[in-house]
């Protein structure tokens, strides 16, 4: 086992800069940061609250030669930035974190303990104010399925030494937390949604996947009418490199109009959704950044797993494949023909 | 019932070719189908059919050539590839997938073309309009309720004053 | 100091709504706990205890208005004057039929913007509050002198602000670095200072007067004989209609006070000696992922993008929406030139107009220390620490520490 620090130490060696993380005032939770020299990097840490997909910034940097502490989610981006010849593998070093028990959502520390409470994140446990708390309560929603504990691309490995992430939480069926509700149907999205907001345990996923295609339509309508429109889900993807040439934004095409609505975000999502297809890597930036909580993965999630059942492929987990909608198979393609 | 807004997106030459055989030859079809010609389905971006959703159209069709028949050989294997992940995606949108339709009609189908628009008015028909998608606006906010999004409901005066 | 019960929070809201809008911080469903300030109509719960995420600027300056509406017509009409204020909309200023018309005998309409109505804004904090007077320094301007901008301004005066004074503060909070921290009353109308079993309400303005003479006089008067804290909601139905003020000998709480950014005297000189530290400004927005949260969150960030909406090719409107100065189309040029290219160009423009031009332009600093900015941060950049470093790096070279 060696540490973060003396891992991107050595690394520096090699590159002009590391990306990495340093805890901030916030109580100790990890924000972003990039180390240039053996004394930057001692401020380096790892734990449990290092979130972010650092991914996103390799596009700006390629003028550089950039190391990178990728979790296995993580490493999907950068392997798919490299498939589609955004990054050049030659000048990335990715240290892959490898082991890790699930990351933690620090949004549901603040809200229920407030804002910049102390926390202590490890990698197999957590305290809160002083506090050991059971970590699996506070676990991110997308850590509890994980199919990428091990880093796809990586040059070195730093060993979390996490418990092991099967297991951690068997989702709740919708019976089992309100017995008999019989949701579908018959309910409204919206009291399907007030249904929700009497328990926080239960996944928003689960109620999504009751709701009909009507009920959907206005849960969304709902969704997306908070929207403030400062694009952080596209800024925060690491897949949305196309950054200030985004077709969100141009006025020819109009695709989207100037006014900030339910309607218009509406129309951002489903581009970024199309936009996405076969591309994203499903590492949850974009929900996780928004300000208002939309709940974005819904979306993509979806859309991530229609890929896999019509094309067996997964974005990010092999930098050499052929991007499903780049290509077709005459006769394979031909079994869903109406 | 408001009339219906169905709209279809057709190649320039296989099914608006079917399309317009079958009108020379007078052919009966229902009339509400609003036709887009482009030049291949290929050319289809999924997002057409998701701002027609979203601009309130109840149903959106697209035709294009046979397999193997296409003008530019390979356009349509692409658009479906593409269509199909659409319209696997569309019940997650809030759209019921019924409500789009991706066929091939080919230039000599005329009778294929108007049986396909037949059948697919039909079934719109059946299903009625999209609901939701504008009720479903919650109030915006204090200030913008005078109609941004909402081209049906401007409700400012007409303040022209005589030259 | 007149004393106001918790549990009749709800009747308070319910009776200002009959007369305005009555919006109040509430959690979202579905949102994964976001509190914001919604629509609040009679039976919503509120939120009083978290910071909403979004300020509530949109009061005044909605993320998206509309300026007027607009459609080329054949025949004798003409071209209504689009800057007519809503109270009087085109008032006859006929414009020069030229500006406008297209073809020969075709012509402009205009369709002035809906008039503002009244609004209450309740569970604002001192931060909000004061954000409002300080966009007052520029959109308040009266007609005439300099800026005009009359749906601002009835906006504005239709709008009745309840605060609630802050007891806690969490480590984001940053306004006791700036004159009264969160005793500002500068903004509010009627605060609410929580005190066991209720309020203590103190009117800042007439229009707070009049919400506590409303509450004291309308319906029962001979209930005045309840306890503060004689708490039965149930009982308290709209029918009999509890008295809402009554007189309290309680005292007053303390208020919190908040974290401080220190050396903000003189930032102007400081951050005007380090304008040309590129250098710096890169080390600060490092992690910077460019999004807008920051801007479209704070309560004086107010700077607006004008765009015609067409339908069709026949109408449209002009809208007014938020943008900010974190993007990079915000000062791309039709040229294709970009005086602020980079990301460090655009935060030094951030933090300058906030802390200097603003200061020397309208007399106010444009930021409130609410915090926001640096809660909903998604790669947790702090503000504070950019002030605290400028004002080091501008100590001179050698003391700048390590960045």
């Amino acid at each position: 086992m060696s540490d973060i620090v003396s891992i991107i130490q050595r690394v520096l060696g090699e590159v002009d800069l590391v990306l990495g993380w340093t805890a901030t005032g916030a109580g100790g939770v990890a924000a972003p940061d990039r180390f240039q020299t053996a004394a930057e990097a001692e401020r380096a840490v790892f734990n449990a609250t290092c979130v972010h997909n650092l991914a996103v910034h390799l596009p700006r940097l390629k003028d550089k030669t950039v190391g990178i502490v990728a979790k296995g989610c993580d490493s999907r981006s950068v392997a798919q930035l490299i498939q589609e010849r955004e990054i050049d593998r030659d000048r990335v070093k990715v240290i892959g974190v490898h082991g890790l028990g699930g990351m933690i959502d620090v949004r549901k520390i603040w809200r229920l303990h407030g804002y910049g409470v102390p926390v202590d994140a490890r990698i197999d446990s957590l305290f809160i104010d002083g506090r050991e708390v059971d970590r699996k309560e506070y676990l991110r929603q997308k850590c509890l399925g994980c199919r990428d504990t091990v880093p796809v691309v990586h040059d070195k490995l730093f060993e979390a030494q996490g418990p092991p992430i099967t297991g951690i939480a068997e989702a709740a069926t919708v019976e089992a937390i309100l017995p008999g509700t019989g949701l579908g149907a018959s309910l409204t999205a919206a009291e399907a949604m007030s249904a929700a907001g009497e328990d926080e345990s239960r996944p928003l996923s689960e109620l999504f996947a009751n709701m009909n295609p009507t009920e959907r339509r206005l849960f969304w309508r709902e969704q997306y009418s908070r929207c403030i429109r400062c694009y952080a889900c596209r800024e925060a993807c690491p897949m949305c490199f196309c950054r200030d040439v985004c077709i969100m934004q141009t006025t020819d095409p109009h695709w989207t109009g100037a006014g900030v609505d339910a309607g218009e975000a509406e129309m951002m999502q489903l581009i970024r959704v199309n936009h996405l297809a076969g591309r994203c890597t499903g590492c949850g930036e974009c929900e996780r950044a928004c300000p208002v909580g939309i709940p974005l993965m819904l979306l993509m999630n979806e859309q991530n797993q229609v890929i896999e059942d019509l094309f067996g492929y997964r974005a990010g987990t092999d930098p050499e494949a052929r991007p499903p909608l780049l290509t077709f198979d005459i006769k394979g393609d031909s079994r869903s023909e109406k | 019932m408001a009339e219906l807004k169905l709209i279809g997106f057709l190649c320039n030459w296989c099914s608006y070719a079917g399309a317009d055989m079958a009108g020379t030859a007078r052919m009966k079809q229902p009339g509400e189908l609003r036709i887009i010609r482009l030049p291949c389905t290929g050319r289809v971006n999924p997002l057409l059919i998701l701002k027609a959703f979203q601009q309130g159209a109840d149903g959106v069709l697209v035709s294009g050539c046979h397999p193997g028949d296409c003008h530019y050989n390979e356009g349509n294997y692409y658009a479906r590839r593409r269509l199909e992940l659409l319209s696997r995606m569309l019940p997650a949108f809030g759209i019921e997938p019924e409500r789009f339709h991706f066929t091939w009609v080919s230039a000599s189908e005329g009778a294929r073309w108007a049986d396909v628009v037949t059948q697919f008015t039909r079934k719109i028909e059946a299903m009625g309009k999209m609901s939701g998608a504008e009720q479903g606006t919650p109030p915006a906010k204090a200030s913008c309720e005078a109609g941004v999004g909402a081209p049906d409901e401007q409700t400012g005066s007409e303040d022209a004053v005589p030259a | 100091m007149k004393f106001l019960a918790g549990e009749n929070i709800a009747e308070l809201l319910e009776r200002l709504s009959s007369r305005s809008e009555v919006w109040a911080p509430r959690e979202l469903r579905g949102s994964g706990g976001t509190v914001m300030f919604e629509r609040w109509r009679s039976g919503d719960p509120l939120d009083l205890e978290h910071f909403a995420s979004i300020s509530a600027k949109d009061m005044v300056l909605p993320r998206t208005e509309k300026l007027f509406g607009f459609s080329y017509a054949f025949g004798g009409a003409a071209v209504g004057n689009p800057f007519g204020t809503p109270a009087e909309p085109a008032a006859g200023t006929p414009a020069e039929p030229a500006a406008g018309a297209r073809t020969a005998g075709e012509s402009i309409r205009i369709t002035a913007a809906e008039p503002a109505g009244n609004v209450v804004l309740f569970g604002a904090r001192a931060c909000d509050a004061k954000a409002l007077d300080v966009l007052d320094a520029l959109f308040g301007q009266t007609e005439g002198k300099g800026y005009n901008d009359p749906q601002y301004r009835a906006r504005r005066a239709g709008l009745t602000v309840i605060t609630l004074a802050c007891l806690t503060s969490d480590p984001a909070c940053f306004c006791s670095s700036f004159e009264n921290g969160t005793a500002e009353k500068a903004g509010s109308d009627l605060i609410l200072y929580p005190v066991d079993g209720g309020f203590l309400a103190e009117a800042v303005t007439p229009k707070g007067e009049s919400i506590i003479e409303s509450g004291v006089n309308s319906r029962d008067k001979d209930d005045s004989a309840r306890e503060p804290g004689d708490g039965d909601p149930e009982t308290g139905e709209a029918a009999s209609g509890p008295t809402l003020f009554e007189e309290s000998g309680l005292e007053m709480p303390v208020l919190a006070v908040t974290a401080m950014v220190e050396g903000l005297e003189g930032l102007r000189q400081k951050l005007a000696a380090i304008f040309d530290d590129l250098e710096f400004w890169q080390a600060e927005t490092e992690k910077c992922i460019s999004c807008g949260y920051c801007t479209y969150a704070c309560p004086t960030c107010h700077c607006f993008n004008i765009h015609d909406e067409m339908r069709g090719d026949r109408e449209g409107e002009r809208l007014r929406s938020w943008d900010a100065c974190m993007f990079h189309l915000y000062t791309q040029e039709t040229s294709g030139h970009n005086p602020r290219p980079t990301l460090a160009h655009r935060y030094r423009n951030r933090i300058n107009h906030k802390f200097s031009y603003y200061p020397e332009n309208q007399g106010e600093i444009l930021c409130t220390g609410c915090g926001r900015c640096i809660r909903g941060c998604p790669v947790g950049l702090d503000i504070r620490d950019v002030l605290r470093q400028a004002v080091e790096a501008s100590a001179g070279p050698g003391e700048g520490g390590d960045r």
